[in-house]
């Protein structure tokens, strides 16, 4: 009897677990060489199209695990902080309303090249004796922003399973302990999801090698002599010469960073700083930055070691 | 192979949890396919066996081994701060795989803390265009210098130690064993470091539910890329905890003192070997404080002073540097009188900055001493002509100069002595006069390229102009006369004692 029942549990378990190993399946609607290139992505907020337990939220969770493994890839993301701050901005609070949004406002709202809408079409997590299960089918569409048809579609379905038909006790106690926590199993889902996904969405990294040219800072100078000693009230002056309209900062050590200068002349930059009672600067160097609006940064060190004499 | 350094106050709990659940589950079993009139006090013993073996071995199955630690300086990093993760450096063969899903698991875990992470293919392609495509190379180079290419604040350099695979027939394992450290491009100090063991096996270990799976299982547990990837995974997730929550480091996890990156030392080694390599000879003149109209903030160069003190120049400037041989050089004297009568006057511009760097030998000839202006309160260091020392020195190209000098600036601008004598009158030493313009300019450049204060003035004698051309003023004329001697010895120029009045 016990030996019957344990054969049809098998036979069930070994269905579903065969089941359960799939990949993703992804549809390229358009090949990644034609399109236009977009470099900048947003993942929009997911939807959920089933009815769960309150407290419940695996669309979150998945998207949150989606875009950090996302950003792998050779896009450049918008944060997903970022991109719900500017939805909200903009009025659009609710995932259906943001899913409705025309492009052409997306676009304009979000200053991306091309978004990511996800939808989560099933989501489940059971445990019960020496069988627990977690599925999480989703849908994910890659949109350039500027065209009328999606680049990729891909949908998968991922189940995790443990129960008579795992291989060994062991594996089946431990998945029921990180089962029983619902979070941590649609955590545990979502990665095995977007780890299997990245494998099929293009990477334009890998497609194309692009070269990536940081701002060049063409000379750097400071008031100051090598090994000087520094006092309180003393003041730093840094000048900067580079491209013109980019965001020039400059750091002393560690201590201080992102100390902000003006563009007194088109590609002249000046910043300074006053030393106070409380800084403490030993064998410090002066690094010069110029940030671009891609988010690429030159930078410079001098070949100046400041100190501060504390007095 | 049964190592313990999970965190088990979490652990038992929840192996409490499924230990009662399976428990119950198990009995629920032995209990329908028994009756119960047999045995029930063996069956329980059975019951309790198998439990206590399954918890022992929940406890050994899979297993990490883990250091890290971290600098208080870590809590520093913003989110403004960018942090770029370079590619590992592989030990061996067939770790490609493993080292490409350990960085991507590591991305994916520190999105999540608070710095900034630079993107992967900006990293990858800034280091090939730099030709650094040798991971094992990374380390060697100096975190400064690699921060200047990547534009990073810190970097993240990883190893690869180990990836083991092993098959016993009933039995197989999958080990990976990294390194990690993370190094401030700033001061090339080292942030985070941690070594970490990840190990799992499948087989008789875990009690196989039946005689296929026992065959079955440690095949599929080692040729199933998924499985290092869970392993990797887990690794990466208590790798990084501590990195991104930081504040709650114990005492144990924090370095006690400041390391260096031993690329790092060696770097600011050499930058502070150059520092002294270049003196600097200081004469002490400390410079009049009673600038007129000199604002405090005005001029770039000046190191602004709280408390100013007003110095009588003539009393402490001297009116020859005495080198070492004990002679006046007019260039010296020249200089040093020229860069204080420039700060009497009201600066039009800002003085340039200079800051004194490396320089090639080449730069080094360029750099020409005239440049120099000195804020009130500065020490002023007397540049000997005989080193080409940084007066201004900047990494920018010098500017073209122009081919012709108009005459008549020249007057304005040299002035060896900042005071002017009572009675009006300046001596200088004329080395030539021209009918043609052209002549004279010429005279004065070739003058100036060797350093010395010349001007040109002119006069008109019989509806003809005169062009002058004159070395330096003295407002005595013992000191012209010292001074004719030395620049005729010197530049082998004959020279005549004239004398001008100072522009008003």
């Amino acid at each position: 009897m016990l030996i019957r029942r344990i054969f049809q549990y098998c036979l069930v378990s070994g269905g579903l677990l065969f089941s359960a190993c799939t990949t993703p399946d992804i549809q390229m609607v358009r090949p990644l060489a034609d399109a236009s290139g977009p470099s900048t992505v947003a993942v929009l907020p997911f939807s959920l199209e089933v009815e769960l337990d309150a407290g419940e939220r695996p669309q979150s969770i998945f998207r949150k695990v989606f875009y950090s493994y996302f950003s792998y890839l050779g896009y450049r993301d918008l944060k997903l902080e970022e991109v719900d701050r500017r939805l909200r901005k903009a009025g659009y609070r609710s995932v259906q309303a943001i899913h409705k949004i025309p492009r052409a406002e997306l676009k304009r709202i979000l200053g991306v090249d091309a978004v990511i809408y996800g939808r989560v079409v099933d989501a489940s997590n059971f445990t019960a004796g020496v069988y627990a299960e977690t599925r999480l089918k989703a849908e994910l569409e890659f949109w350039e922003l500027t065209g009328d048809k999606p680049l990729w579609v891909l949908d998968h379905h991922e189940i995790e399973l443990s129960g008579i038909a795992q291989s060994t006790i062991v594996n089946m106690v431990q998945d029921q302990i990180i089962n029983s926590e619902t979070d941590l199993a649609y955590y545990r889902s979502a990665e095995v999801f977007a780890v299997k996904a990245m494998k099929k969405i293009p990477d334009p990294a890998r497609l194309h090698k692009k070269h990536v040219h940081p701002p060049v800072i063409k000379s750097m100078q400071a008031n100051l002599r090598p090994g000087q000693l520094l006092k309180e009230g003393d003041m730093i002056e840094v000048l900067l010469v580079g491209p013109k309209g980019l965001k020039a900062s400059f750091d002393i050590g560690s201590d201080l960073t992102y100390q902000a200068m003006q563009e007194i002349a088109p590609g002249v930059y000046q910043g300074s700083y006053s030393i106070k009672k409380e800084d403490r600067f030993e064998r410090a160097l002066i690094i010069g930055r110029l940030q671009d609006h891609e988010g690429l940064i030159g930078k410079k060190i001098l070949n100046t070691l400041v100190s501060k004499v504390n007095v | 192979m049964f190592k313990h350094a999970v965190n088990r106050s979490i652990f038992f709990e929840r192996a409490t949890r499924a230990f009662s659940a399976t428990v119950s589950g198990l009995s629920g079993l032995c209990a329908r396919s028994r009756p119960r009139d047999i045995g029930d006090g063996a069956s329980c013993k059975n019951i309790v066996r198998v439990s206590v073996i399954l918890l022992s071995v929940l406890v050994s199955g899979c297993t990490s081994q883990l250091q890290t630690k971290i600098s208080g300086n870590l809590n520093q990093l913003s989110r403004q701060q960018v942090v770029a993760v370079l590619p590992p450096e592989l030990t061996g063969d067939g770790q490609k795989d493993a080292g490409a899903m350990f960085r991507q698991s590591l991305y994916a875990n520190l999105q999540h803390a608070r710095f900034r992470l630079m993107e992967r293919h900006v990293v990858d392609s800034l280091l090939h265009q730099n030709r650094l495509t040798k991971p094992a190379d990374l380390k060697k180079i100096s975190p400064l210098r690699l921060g200047e290419v990547l534009g990073a604040d810190a970097v993240v350099i990883t190893r690869i130690n180990r990836v083991k695979r092993s098959y016993l027939v009933l039995h197989s394992s999958i080990e990976v064993d990294i390194s990690v450290e993370m190094v401030d491009t700033r001061t090339g100090e080292i942030l985070w470091r941690a070594e970490q063991t990840e190990s799992d096996f499948q087989g008789l270990g875990k009690i196989p539910t039946g005689m296929s799976s026992a065959v079955w299982a440690p095949i599929q547990f080692v040729t199933n890329k998924l499985n290092l990837n869970r392993i990797t995974h887990a690794m990466v997730t208590k790798l990084t905890n501590l990195v991104k929550r930081p504040e709650r480091a114990k005492k144990e996890e924090t370095f006690d003192n400041t390391i260096i990156a031993k690329a790092a030392r060696r770097d600011l080694a050499r930058r502070e070997v150059n520092q002294k390599a270049n003196p600097k000879k200081v004469v002490v003149a400390t410079v009049a404080q009673n600038i007129k109209k000199a604002p405090p903030k005005a001029a770039l160069g000046k190191i602004a002073r709280p408390q100013k003190k007003t110095v009588s120049p003539q009393r402490n400037i001297p009116r020859t540097a005495k080198t070492t041989s004990g002679k006046a050089t007019p260039v010296e004297r020249s200089s040093t009188v020229e860069q204080l009568a420039a700060l009497n006057r009201q600066p039009k511009e800002r003085a340039p900055l200079w800051e004194a760097m490396d320089l090639s030998p080449r730069q080094k000839q360029r750099v020409s001493p005239r440049y120099q202006a000195f804020a009130p309160g500065q020490q002023v260091a007397s540049i000997p002509r005989t080193l080409a020392g940084p007066a201004r020195v900047s990494t920018a190209k010098k500017p073209v100069r122009r081919a012709q000098l108009p005459v008549k600036k020249f007057e304005q601008v040299r002035i060896a002595s900042f005071q002017p004598p009572p009675s009006g009158v300046l001596y200088t030493l004329q080395v030539g006069a021209y009918k043609t313009k052209a002549f004279a300019e010429r005279a004065l450049k070739y003058l100036i390229n060797r350093g010395h204060g010349a001007f040109v003035s002119w006069f008109k004698k019989d509806d003809e102009k005169i062009y002058r051309v004159h070395v330096d003023k003295y407002k005595d004329k013992k000191t012209a006369l010292k001074a004719s001697r030395e620049l005729k010895a010197k530049e082998n120029l004959p020279t005549v004692l004239s004398t001008v009045y100072p522009k008003q």
